[in-house]
């Protein structure tokens, strides 16, 4: 609420204009306050928001699957060198035919370099099992990262250098897993950073 | 933050008295904090240093085609007269470049009528598929688009984001597994 000041005081200051004016300025100050009592481009920082953060979910799909260290899929994230950090906080997997249930995958950031060779970066998470529902290459599901903070730092440098994607990297490879000749494994992860300019 | 304020001054006014609510008053500027704002303030989001969500969406085929083939798509919710999201940025992944030699376009359209695929809207034209280190048919990465400012707007029909071959080039994505998957980052506003 802005306040206004369309009097101007006597001479001889009387008490009540005064106390007029200041319960004026107190209303406006205290409950009050809308849009328009801040300057355009004012600038307020998210900090003083109380949430601040965007978040968004990758996808990698995957219908096969490999020896150890293979990368079986993997989606670029965009972004430019210098560009803020996303951190991956979640991620969760669903999968159509577990195998024996001894297969494991990882979930990492990075890219192929010069000689086509994937690098990775960062590991989000490692070792994440691909254990069986009830038996054998059954369908199954579960979560991968819970409530982390894992930086992935967008490189300066251009491809294929910088580190530019998230894949799904087999670590452990079991046996019998995705051998169907239709089926999945699909791995979801968010990730968040703060609101941009 | 405080505020001493004495509900009503003396008569006759006393200078300390009108010196010290000046003073608070000038003190509560820099200290002002969530309970002083209104319910309904309305605050607009211009007003703020940051106000931009992003999304990524991704587009994934496993076969190549030939020029002008839409390999892959993948629709972006929304209503007519939605905010228009922006792609500021797209990346590609590939494990099989070919001869490097072919090159693609994202572009963001719809399945006419008859079927046929129309192109709105370019997002980026003639991307190349590089070898890795010249060796071809390796895997290779790249950016497709940096810090750009593509307006994408919603229509009566539906519409979605596809990868279009614009060179062939020769034996990309020849192997009976393999992807070239397209991120593409887009932002608006937050909305009310």
């Amino acid at each position: 609420m802005p306040v206004y000041y369309t009097t101007t005081l006597s001479d001889t200051i009387v008490k009540n204009e005064l106390d007029n004016l200041f319960d004026d300025v107190i209303d406006g100050l205290f409950g009050n306050i809308t849009g328009i009592d801040f300057r355009e481009n004012a600038g307020i920082e998210i900090k003083k928001l109380a949430g601040s953060f965007q978040e968004m979910v990758i996808t990698i799909d995957a219908d096969e699957w490999g020896a150890a260290n293979a990368i079986i899929a993997a989606t670029p994230l965009p972004g430019s060198g210098g560009d803020m950090n996303w951190v991956a906080t979640d991620a969760q997997w669903i999968c159509t035919d577990t195998g024996d249930g001894t297969g494991t995958f990882n979930i990492v950031y990075g890219a192929y370099n010069s000689s086509g060779t994937w690098v990775t970066a960062t590991t989000i998470a490692s070792a994440v099992a691909l254990p069986n529902a009830a038996g054998a290459d059954d369908a199954n599901d579960g979560r991968a990262l819970e409530g982390g903070s894992v930086s992935l730092v967008f490189d300066t440098t251009e491809i294929p250098t910088a580190p530019n994607s998230i894949a799904i990297q087999v670590n452990a490879a079991g046996a019998n897993v995705l051998s169907a000749t239709t089926g999945f494994l699909t791995v979801s992860v968010t990730l968040k950073r703060l609101l941009q300019p | 933050m405080s505020f001493d304020y004495t509900v009503s001054l003396s008569n006759p006014i006393i200078k300390s008295e009108i010196e010290t609510r000046f003073a608070n008053i000038q003190n509560k500027f820099g200290n002002i904090i969530n309970e002083d704002i209104s319910s309904d303030a309305g605050i607009a989001l211009s007003k703020l240093s940051a106000s931009y969500q992003e999304l990524c969406i991704t587009i994934a085929a496993d076969e190549w085609g030939a020029a002008n083939a839409i390999i892959a798509a993948t629709p972006l919710p929304g209503s007519n007269g939605d905010t228009a999201w922006v792609v500021t940025d797209i990346q590609w992944i590939c494990t099989d470049s070919g001869n490097g030699a072919g090159t693609f376009d994202v572009v963001w359209g719809e399945y006419d009528a008859a079927g046929t695929w129309t192109t709105t809207t370019t997002v980026a034209s003639a991307i190349a598929l590089s070898n890795a280190n010249s060796v071809a048919d390796t895997a290779n990465d790249a950016r497709g688009l940096e810090g750009g400012s593509v307006s994408l707007a919603f229509a009566t029909g539906a519409r979605s984001l596809a990868i279009r071959v614009n060179a062939a080039g020769a034996n990309i994505l020849t192997a009976t597994t393999g992807f070239l998957v397209v991120s593409v980052i887009l932002r608006r506003q937050i909305i009310p």
